[in-house]
């Protein structure tokens, strides 16, 4: 069984100045089937272009990165977005829910995006599954924090996902607020077998993943437990 | 100079137009009239009344017309209130007809006279040349028009009296004087009577006139018709 | 205030390209407006100073009388004092060559300094403008139209009767300018100097001679104002003032269509650059409307935080309308001599004063004003809900918008009669702009909601196009104004040259002009004249009957019964023509239509007349005509001829094009009804060379002297010059217009394409694949658009009959092919905007969205 995703001595740096900036160097991640992993490290030590390059919105600039198998810089864009739409799910920090889009609407939209003809349906079902059943018709402008990350994790994992990339979906929110959307995400993920890549600098969070790993000097390190 | 500009006018505004180009006003004319069925439903002669009338026709130009007054305030309006009102109306009926039409020269006049001797008028007044002179038509040649209007009037046995006119003094000594003369050498030659002159009295004066200085205003056509009716009595046949 | 300015600095320089996009989008706009309104100035001073020509100065009094000494000071007390002078006498007489011939001319003795604009163009002595003319006025020497030398039977050098003294021909007159009062001369005209004229002892008691003081007023004053102020000042209703503008100007009316058409344009030139930078500013507004939360969060005041933002649309203003001018002011004058040699129309363009100005103005008032409805805004602005990360603060609306964006209804209504020659003008296209407005925003608010029910289950693009629109109703509100009255103002200025285009005859705008004009010509003349003409070489062409009418009644009713009583009418000049009215008018018979006339109601006439039948005899009227006689189709009308009433009903209303100078009449009668009736005929001589013309014109006045001949040629050449250079400047305006008003749609269209890349980039972090949301921004463009677009066709389609109706004597006439042109335009516009903006934002890294903040 190959893993989920793979990455493979990805290097990534940023021109700034007259320097270049190495954010990534010789990165390597295997994330297995069903498998939490939580990223630990410090503000700025390049967690969301780590994240880009997961997502397949960023390429590396060398090495390889494989979700389920397919490797990311051997396929077109349209094929990256089909991958994105099919194996990956995302949750924000900011949540980025579409304004103007019920709560519903916005959990089906990568439904209907895939083109899938019951997404009503199943975007309810996604949708009672985070707690939000009676949201459905509200607009995110009417909603709290954590109901709006409940909504953006119901979008994550309404198309079954192989994979969940997590952004800090806690880190706007207060404790118990985010300890419930947290609760739901793990649950929901062991429910589905569905692998999880939670970005954090949140130890306990890290804690409650199968693994740690600390980004440090464009490197990933095991944590010890 | 209406029908000059009949292109022209639709480009003016109107006011301006009419201010300017009113110089020249016509009678036009034509000769045969006897295949108009005169009993058509849609072409009538106009007045139709049981007691015949003594019918005076003026053939004339934008002056006899009443250009710039309306129509009752016209000479030949007031002629025939006049004529009705101090001649033993109960005796004989006068009706004056308005021959006039703006912008006449005696060259239309001299085709016109056929349609109307068609029903013959009783008596003919011919007040016509005065936009021959003001267009510089030779006078030999409005002479021989206004002779051979008169011919055919006479030869259908109306009575004719001719009306003169007068020309500005900015034609030139030569023109006016060539022009002025037609008159009474008509009347001399034909035998009929003369009107010596038809604005006697208006033309020239500007409180008988419009602000064009060319056509008379009401009182100058009250006066004209004074004139008219004064050198007209005398003539008038007797039942 | 230091920190204001430096905040606004600030804020400005960390979003550079966001400040870089807005000035660049409205700086297009302004430029749009800057050219329109440049091109508009010069062929207003070019036809402006071609009127001053036709009068020869700015002003003029004239009066067929000497006018008074003390009308005279009456006049002076208006003028300002440096106010030149110069008069003139115009009158008919009969001069005599030296062989005794004599004939009549126009006799015009002028003053030294006549003409104040324009040029004599004399044979010998070349272009003389009037102060150059010096010799004519130091001894007893005339000038003449060429024609008369052959009329005359005289010679350069020799002697002129005029009168009771001689004058020597010294030059002959190519061209001249000034006292055009009329359209056409009976007469070759003779100028002499006014020094000479009582030599002449023509002018005495009873004369019929035009008297004229023309007045120069000094330079940049405005004549309109002081020919008001002179009419006013004057009561004798005989005196009648002109300005070198109104008046008795010979394309008099053609002239008022172009100032009022360039008005409009404009009008449209100015609102298209407001629409512009006012959809703009709303998208900076909305963008700003966060950043101005959390200064007040940090402990602004209200109104700091407001001055900062008002400082940056100052700014943004003075960013775009710079480079803007001067862009303009740079290029104009090259691009307008490249325009003039192609189109062979000598005109010079250049950026007034003025023009940056206004540009200015609206640059950064238009910002202003639009933003006070956003001040509310600003007010009810609650920086805690910064702290709800999904609230956007300041975007709830409130009915308070409504009253605060009054103000800037108020200004830009201001600026339209500013704009604007005619008031009326001004008046209606606001009004019409206004409720184009409002009918747009009303179709949008329910139309979007309904095209998402109807496409609710269609496929996925369209779905999610029609929810888009109907969701981000803001913007897809603002989008939609922009565009449907966008386009609206592109159609306006076609469809109204169109119009005025099929009015004026520009299709065929040099016409065939004819040398001679024939009038007067008797029945049993007819013959003769066109034999003689034949042998010449020369045939007598468009031979038409005149016969004189009365109206004795309309539509059943006694036609001086229906006219206004006398009393009613207290000035003198409505009398008159009321009493006119009641009298003669020209009529015709023929069959068919000319090539110069278009049926525009009604049927064309049966056949010839049958006097059985015991049917009306049917007439054709002249579309102008029937209204001012209030006539319609179908109605009656019973008509005089010498004595004989006939019964006529109106079949059919028709445009005729003047201009083609076809000989024509208000009413045409169905041939067999007027055969009979007394009539003269007039023809037309064409193609005579100036050799050729005076020959038949000697041979006509020496055979048929009682025939009245007319020179059109000088005149209608000049009558044909101003159609010709209206019909330049119609279709530059109007493709100038098209063009501005394109490039203003593309800002708009691409500023809305901009806001929504965040959505887009979303979506696309979703699984949308770049195909599918091409076709989504395809389709929100698509029906946004075509939406828009169509309605603004019909607006504009009804916004130009308006138009018509109110300033244009209902010169109107349907074009479809601009408006499918346009929507079709718009659409693929709007479409490859889009989607050039949304394939921008997508190569854009979504990564953005994973970034904090």
């Amino acid at each position: 069984m190959h893993p989920i995703l793979k990455v493979h001595q990805a290097c990534k740096s940023f021109q700034q100045g007259n320097h270049k900036v190495k954010v990534l160097e010789r990165l390597d991640l295997e994330v297995n089937k069903g498998e939490k992993v939580a990223i630990l490290g410090p503000s700025g030590c390049g967690k969301s272009t780590l994240l880009s390059l997961l997502a397949g919105l960023d390429n590396p600039g060398s090495g390889t990165v494989k979700i389920d198998g397919t490797d990311l810089a051997n396929i077109n864009e349209d094929q990256l977005s089909q991958t994105r739409s099919e194996k990956l799910g995302i949750v924000f920090q900011q949540y980025h829910l579409m304004r103007n889009l019920t709560a519903v609407e916005n959990v089906g939209l990568p439904l209907e995006i895939l083109g899938t003809a019951d997404f009503a349906v199943r975007a309810r079902t996604a949708l009672k599954e985070v707690g939000l059943d009676h949201r459905a018709t509200h607009f995110p402008s009417e909603m709290s924090g954590g109901e709006c990350q409940r909504v953006a994790i119901a979008r994550a994992l309404v198309t079954r996902p192989s994979l969940i990339l997590a952004d800090e979906p806690s880190g706007n929110l207060d404790q118990k607020t985010g300890d419930e959307v947290m609760d739901i995400l793990f649950n929901l993920c062991r429910e589905h077998t569905i692998s999880l890549v939670l970005v954090t600098h949140n130890r306990e969070l890290a804690d409650r993943c199968d693994r740690s790993l600390l980004l440090n000097e464009g490197a990933l390190e095991d944590l010890a437990r | 100079m209406r029908g000059i500009n009949l292109n022209m006018v639709k480009i003016h505004k109107r006011a301006n137009l009419w201010q300017y180009v009113l110089l020249f006003i016509f009678i036009t004319g034509c000769t045969n009239v006897e295949e108009i069925p005169a009993s058509s439903s849609i072409l009538r002669t106009e007045e139709q009344s049981d007691k015949k009338p003594f019918r005076i026709l003026i053939l004339g130009d934008s002056l006899t017309e009443g250009y710039g007054v309306s129509p009752d305030q016209a000479y030949p309006s007031l002629l025939e209130a006049k004529l009705n009102k101090n001649l033993l109306p109960e005796q004989r009926h006068y009706q004056v007809i308005n021959g006039g039409v703006s912008g006449s020269t005696t060259s239309g006049g001299a085709s016109r006279i056929d349609w109307h001797l068609k029903s013959p008028p009783d008596y003919l007044i011919v007040a016509l040349g005065g936009n021959d002179g003001l267009r510089g038509i030779p006078p030999a040649e409005s002479k021989q028009n206004l002779k051979s209007i008169i011919e055919r009037a006479l030869q259908k046995r109306v009575p004719v009296m001719i009306a003169g006119m007068k020309l500005p003094p900015n034609y030139g000594p030569t023109h006016l004087r060539d022009f002025k003369k037609i008159f009474p050498e008509l009347s001399n030659e034909l035998k009929i009577p003369l009107l010596p002159f038809l604005l006697e009295g208006v033309g020239g004066k500007p409180g008988m006139n419009l602000p064009d200085r060319i056509h008379p205003n009401p009182a100058g056509q009250r006066l004209i018709c004074e004139t008219v009716y004064t050198h007209l009595i005398g003539h008038l046949p007797n039942n | 205030m230091s920190f204001i300015l430096r905040q606004a600095w600030r804020e400005m320089r960390n979003s550079r390209s966001f400040c870089f996009f807005y000035s660049l989008n409205l700086a297009l706009g302004l430029i749009g407006f800057v050219v329109v309104d440049a091109f508009r100035e010069s062929i207003e001073s070019k036809v402006m100073n071609e009127s001053k020509e036709l009068l020869g100065a700015d002003l003029a009094i004239r009066a067929r009388r000497v006018i008074t000494e003390e009308e005279i000071k009456q006049a002076r007390n208006t003028l300002p004092a440096e106010t030149m002078e110069a008069k003139a006498v115009d009158f008919f007489s009969m001069a005599a060559g030296p062989t005794g011939r004599s004939r009549l001319v126009k006799v015009v003795a002028i003053d030294p300094g006549f003409p104040f604009h324009g040029t004599f163009k004399l044979e010998k002595g070349g272009k003389k403008s009037g102060n150059e003319i010096k010799l004519l006025h130091e001894d007893r020497l005339a000038w003449i139209y060429p024609e008369a030398r052959a009329q005359l039977g005289i010679k350069l050098g020799e002697k002129l009767q005029l009168g009771e003294a001689k004058f020597r021909i010294a030059d002959l007159i190519e061209e001249e300018t000034g006292l055009t009062f009329q359209p056409t001369d009976l007469a070759p005209k003779v100028f002499i100097s006014r020094r000479y004229l009582d030599d002449t002892n023509l002018l005495g008691e009873g004369s019929l001679a035009y008297h004229t003081h023309l007045f120069q007023l000094p330079k940049g004053l405005d004549s309109d104002a002081f020919g008001r102020g002179l009419e006013k000042a004057l009561n004798a209703p005989e005196v009648r003032t002109f300005t070198h503008r109104q008046a008795g100007h010979r394309a008099g009316r053609l002239l008022r269509y172009l100032s009022d058409f360039l008005s409009l344009v404009s009008l449209v030139a100015l609102f298209l650059a407001c629409l512009g930078s006012g959809f703009l500013f709303h998208g900076f507004l909305t963008h700003r409307m966060p950043e101005l939360a959390t200064l007040v969060s940090l402990g602004a005041t209200r109104k700091t935080a407001l001055r900062i933002f008002l400082l940056q649309l100052f700014l943004l203003g003075i960013f775009a309308a710079l480079p803007a001018t001067l862009a303009c002011s740079l290029l104009l004058p090259g691009l307008g001599g490249m325009i003039s040699e192609m189109t062979g129309s000598k005109i010079e363009v250049w950026v007034s004063s003025r023009s940056i100005l206004l540009t200015f103005a609206v640059a950064m008032g238009s910002g202003w004003l639009l933003a006070l409805p956003a001040l509310s805004k600003v007010r009810r602005l609650r920086p805690a809900e910064l702290f709800q990360e999904a609230i956007r603060p300041g975007s709830k609306p409130s009915r308070m918008n409504l009253l605060l964006a009054l103000p800037g209804l108020f200004a830009f209504w201001g600026l339209c009669l500013a704009q604007a020659h005619s008031d009326k003008l001004a008046n209606v296209f606001f009004g019409c702009f206004l409720g184009s407005l409002i009918l747009l925003y009303l179709l949008a608010r329910f139309g979007f909601g309904l095209g998402e029910k109807l496409f609710g289950r269609s496929r996925l693009s369209i779905r999610l196009a029609a929810r888009s629109l109907a969701r981000n109703r803001a913007g897809a509100l603002t989008g939609f104004l922009a565009i449907g009255l966008g386009v609206l103002l592109i159609t306006l200025i076609p469809q109204t040259h169109h119009g005025l285009g099929k009015e004026i005859g520009l299709d065929d705008p040099t016409g065939d002009l004819p040398s001679l004009f024939l009038f007067d010509l008797q029945d049993e003349q007819l013959k003769g004249v066109e034999s003689l003409l034949e042998k010449e070489g020369t045939p007598l062409g468009n031979i038409t009957p005149w016969i004189r009418g009365k109206i004795k009644s309309l539509k059943g009713i006694a036609y001086e019964k229906s006219q206004r009583q006398e009393e009613e009418l207290n000035n003198p000049d409505e009398q008159r023509r009321n009493a006119f009215r009641n009298r003669s008018f020209n009529l015709s018979y023929r069959e068919n239509l000319l090539e110069s006339e278009q049926l525009l109601a009604g049927r064309p006439f049966s056949g010839v007349f049958d006097p059985a039948a015991g049917r009306p005899a049917e007439i054709s009227v002249e579309h102008k005509y029937a209204k001012a006689l209030g006539l319609s189709l179908n109605d009656h009308m019973t008509i005089e001829v010498s004595g004989i009433l006939i019964d006529a009903k109106v079949v059919n209303l028709r445009r005729v094009r003047w201009t083609s100078f076809q000989p024509n009449f208000f009413v045409q009668m169905q041939p067999g009804a007027l055969e009979q009736a007394p009539k003269t005929f007039l023809g037309t001589l064409h193609h005579l060379n100036k050799e050729k013309k005076a020959r038949v014109q000697d041979l006509l006045v020496s055979k048929f002297p009682t025939v009245s001949i007319l020179d059109v040629e000088r005149t209608g050449r000049k009558i044909l010059d101003v159609v010709g250079q209206m019909t330049w400047a119609l279709q530059v305006m109007a493709a100038l217009s098209i063009l501005a008003g394109l490039v203003i749609l593309y800002c708009v269209v691409r500023e809305k394409a901009r806001s929504q890349s965040w959505e887009m980039n979303l979506q696309k972090v979703l699984g949308s694949t770049t195909g599918q949301l091409r076709r989504q921004v395809w389709m929100e463009f698509g029906i946004l658009g075509g939406s828009a677009a169509t309605i603004g066709v019909c607006l504009s389609i009804g916004t130009s009959y308006l138009l018509s109706a109110q300033v244009f004597d209902r010169v109107w006439s349907f074009r479809w092919d601009i408006p499918l042109v346009v929507i079709f335009c718009v659409v693929g516009l709007s479409v490859i905007t889009a989607d050039f903006a949304a394939r921008k934002a997508l190569r854009e890294k979504p990564a953005r969205l994973l970034r904090e903040g």
